[in-house]
C-alpha cells in the first residue's frame, strides 16, 4: 500500500497503523468463511483488510478479487456507512472498530445471489414448475381470447396457463390499482384480490379508469368487481373491504404470489413492504407525486426493500398528503401499467425485472431515468441482522390524525363556519387568511379573503396587524392549523382556525360554492 | 471547463427550490456531498426538513452516507419519498 494513512486525519504515528476492523460477510458467502457471518481481520486500509479476510478464507479470494488483485465491480463495500467508491476505493484508511459489510450487487435478480435463502434457488413467484399446478388445458374461448399472448414464444400456452394458476393482491384500488387491475384482469391473471375500503367519487374519475359516472357513491371494490368480471370472466375477484394493518396483513397477503402496492399512504406502504419482506413475496411497487413517478419491484430475497431505500416514513405534515395535492390524471395510468407490466414478467418468469432498479418518471420533461438500488446491509427488515420481526402500525398521515400531533396547550382556537359567517357579518369583521395554493384560490374562496399560501406566511407576516382577529382557512383545516400555529408561536393572540376549512363552509354556509 | 455539480431535484425538494435543476459551483479539488446541502439549505432554508427524509443519488447510483466526495461534472440527485397512489 505505501502511501495510505500519510495525509489522513489520524493521531501521530510512524507510518501506516494496523487497525482490527470486523468484516461482515453476506449470506450467500458464509459458504467460503465455513459459516461465519462476522470476520475480523487487520490493515490499514480497505484493500488490506480485505486481503487479509481472503488470507485466512481462500475460497472468498476469487468471489472479491479479479484475475490482477483488484476488487470486482459487482462487489460493493461499504466501510460503516459508506460506499468505498465514494471514499478513496480500496486505499480508503480504517480505523479500529470500523465495520467493513461486503453487499454481493444483484444482477438482474439471478438466484445465486440471494442474501436472503440462499443456498436455494429462490422461485420467482409461489408458482411451482409442474404441469399439474398449471390447471386444465386452455379451453377454446381462452385460446381465441389470448391469441395475441399465445403467439408471443415468450408467453405461449404454457404461459398462458401460469397466468391463470397465479394470483396477484392489489393493495389500493385508486389511480395506481385502477388500471393495473384492468391490465391483469384483460392479461388472465386467474385471481386478483383487491384491498381498498373507499367509494367512488366522482374526483377520482379523472384518473381512476376502473370506475364509471354510475358507480359515483358505490363502494369502489363492488364497482371494480363489477368492471373485471365484465372484462373477463375467468378472473376470480376476491375483495378485502378494509383497512390493512399490522393485525391483517400477513393473513391477507399470504395466499398471493406477486402483492401490487399501489396505495396512497406511507403507513400502508410500510405494512405492505415488511410483511412481503416477511412473507418472502414480490412487492411490486409504484407511487406518484404530481408530475412524477417511481417504480419498482422490491423482493427482499434477491434485492433490497422500501426500506432500503427509505428506512423509515417521514414525519407526518412534511409530504402533502393524499387529498391536498393536485396529480396530473395520466401519470397513475403510466407507473400503475408499469407495475402490471413487472407483475405479468414476474408470473411468468420472462425479461429483466425491476428488482435493484428504481425507475422514475418525469411527465413534464417526458422523461425516465433509473437508479441502481443496493441491499442495505443494515436494513432493520432484510439486512444481515434485522431487528424488526413483526409488522408497525404508524399512524395516519391523511385526515385527522396528524392534526393531533401538534403539540397540545398551544392549539389555536377552532371556530365553526356558521361562527365566522355571523362574525363576518357583525360589525368589526376578522381579517380572513387563506393559505392554499392559488391554484385553489381559483375554484372557490372565501367573500373578503386575502390569500397567503402556507409557504410565503413566514415571509409576510409583517402584512398582518397583531391586535387585529385573524381566521386561517385551507381546504379541509389542515393546513391552515399549521398557519395558525405558527402565527401564535410568533406571538398573534387573536388567532383562529376554520374547522373542516373551505370544504365544510360550502356544506354549511354556502351550498352554491364549487367542492373540489 | 465545468466547474460545477448537477443538482437534480425532484417532488418536494424541485418545489422547495422552484426549480427541477440547479448547477452548484464546487472547488476543482472537490468537495463532499454534506457541504453541497449545507450550502444549499444556506441559500433555500425550506428545503432542510425535506433532506432529512431524502435519498441521495450520485452520478447514478445511491448513495447512502453524506460523506461521499464529489467534484466538478457529477451529477446529484435529491429523491424526496413520496406514497401518492
Ligand atoms: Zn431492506
Amino acid at each position: 500500500m505505501g502511501k495510505g494513512g500519510s495525509n489522513i486525519d489520524r493521531p501521530k504515528e510512524e507510518g501506516p497503523t494496523m487497525s482490527k476492523v470486523q468484516v461482515k460477510v453476506p449470506t450467500p458467502l458464509r459458504s467460503f468463511t465455513g459459516g461465519t457471518s462476522i470476520a475480523e481481520a487487520e490493515g490499514s486500509t480497505v484493500g488490506e483488510v480485505l486481503r487479509a479476510l481472503v488470507t485466512e478464507y481462500h475460497a472468498l479470494e476469487k468471489h472479491l478479487f479479479g484475475a490482477g488483485g483488484q476488487l470486482r465491480n459487482f462487489v460493493t463495500v461499504y466501510l460503516n456507512d459508506e460506499d468505498v467508491r465514494y471514499l478513496r476505493r480500496d486505499a480508503t484508511p480504517v480505523r479500529s472498530g470500523d465495520v467493513l459489510s461486503i453487499v454481493p450487487s444483484i444482477a438482474g435478480g439471478s438466484p445465486a445471489e440471494a442474501v436472503r435463502g440462499a443456498g436455494r434457488p429462490v422461485p420467482l413467484v409461489g408458482l411451482a414448475e409442474g404441469d399439474e399446478e398449471l390447471g386444465p388445458p386452455l379451453t377454446r374461448d381462452q385460446m381465441r381470447r389470448y391469441s395475441r399472448h399465445l403467439l408471443l414464444p415468450e408467453v405461449g400456452v404454457r404461459g398462458q396457463r401460469k397466468l391463470r394458476a397465479s394470483k396477484v393482491l392489489l393493495v389500493g384500488a385508486g389511480g395506481l390499482g385502477a388500471p393495473a387491475a384492468l391490465y391483469l384482469a384483460g392479461a388472465g391473471v386467474g385471481e386478483i384480490g383487491l384491498v381498498d375500503f373507499d367509494r367512488v367519487e366522482v374526483s377520482n374519475l379523472q384518473r381512476q379508469v376502473l370506475y364509471g359516472t354510475h358507480d359515483i357513491g358505490r363502494p369502489k371494490l363492488e364497482a371494480a368487481r363489477d368492471r373485471l368480471n365484465d372484462l373477463n370472466p375467468d378472473v376470480v375477484v376476491r375483495i378485502h373491504e378494509q383497512h390493512l394493518t399490522s393485525e391483517n396483513a400477513l393473513d391477507i397477503l399470504r395466499p398471493y404470489d406477486v402483492i401490487l402496492d399501489g396505495t396512497d399512504n406511507f403507513p400502508t406502504r410500510y405494512l405492505v413492504n415488511d410483511a412481503t419482506v416477511l412473507l418472502g413475496k414480490p412487492n411490486v411497487y409504484g407511487s406518484i407525486y404530481r408530475f412524477e413517478g417511481q417504480a419498482s419491484v422490491f423482493d427482499a430475497r434477491r434485492g433490497p426493500c422500501y426500506r432500503c431505500l427509505y428506512p423509515e416514513p417521514p414525519p407526518p405534515g412534511l409530504v402533502p398528503s393524499c387529498a391536498e395535492g393536485g396529480v396530473l390524471g395520466v401519470l397513475p395510468g403510466l407507473v400503475g401499467t408499469i407495475q402490471a407490466t413487472e407483475t405479468v414478467k414476474l408470473l411468468l418468469g420472462i425479461g429483466e425485472s425491476l428488482i435493484g432498479r428504481l425507475v422514475l418518471f418525469d411527465a413534464l420533461a417526458l422523461r425516465f431515468r433509473e437508479l441502481r438500488l443496493r441491499k442495505n446491509p443494515d436494513c432493520v427488515i432484510c439486512g444481515t441482522h434485522p431487528t424488526q420481526t413483526g409488522l408497525i402500525d404508524y399512524p395516519a398521515f391523511c385526515g385527522v390524525a396528524a392534526e393531533d400531533t401538534t403539540p397540545a396547550g398551544a392549539k389555536p382556537p377552532q371556530m365553526t363556519p356558521e361562527a365566522l359567517a355571523a362574525r363576518l357579518a357583525a360589525e368589526d369583521p376578522p381579517m380572513v387568511i387563506d393559505v392554499r395554493n392559488p391554484s385553489e384560490w381559483e375554484i372557490a374562496h372565501l367573500p373578503g379573503a386575502t390569500l397567503i399560501p402556507l409557504p410565503d406566511l413566514p415571509q409576510r407576516v409583517t402584512e398582518l396587524a397583531r391586535a387585529r382577529e385573524l381566521v386561517l382557512y385551507c381546504h379541509t383545516g389542515r393546513r391552515s392549523a399549521q398557519g395558525a400555529q405558527l402565527l401564535v408561536e410568533l406571538g398573534f393572540t387573536h388567532v383562529s382556525n376554520l374547522a373542516g376549512g373551505i370544504e365544510a363552509w360550502a356544506q354549511k354556509v354556502d351550498p352554491t360554492m364549487p367542492r373540489y | 471547463m465545468t466547474r460545477s455539480v448537477r443538482v437534480l431535484l425532484f417532488a418536494t425538494a424541485r418545489e422547495a427550490v422552484g426549480a427541477a435543476s440547479v448547477d452548484w459551483e464546487v472547488p476543482a479539488s472537490g468537495s463532499t456531498v454534506r457541504a453541497l446541502l449545507a450550502g444549499l439549505v444556506e441559500e433555500h432554508p425550506q428545503l432542510e426538513p425535506i433532506l432529512k427524509g431524502s435519498r441521495l443519488a450520485c452520478n447514478g447510483v445511491y448513495v447512502r452516507g453524506r460523506r461521499a466526495r464529489i467534484g466538478p461534472g457529477d451529477e446529484i440527485a435529491i429523491h424526496p419519498p413520496y406514497s401518492g397512489g
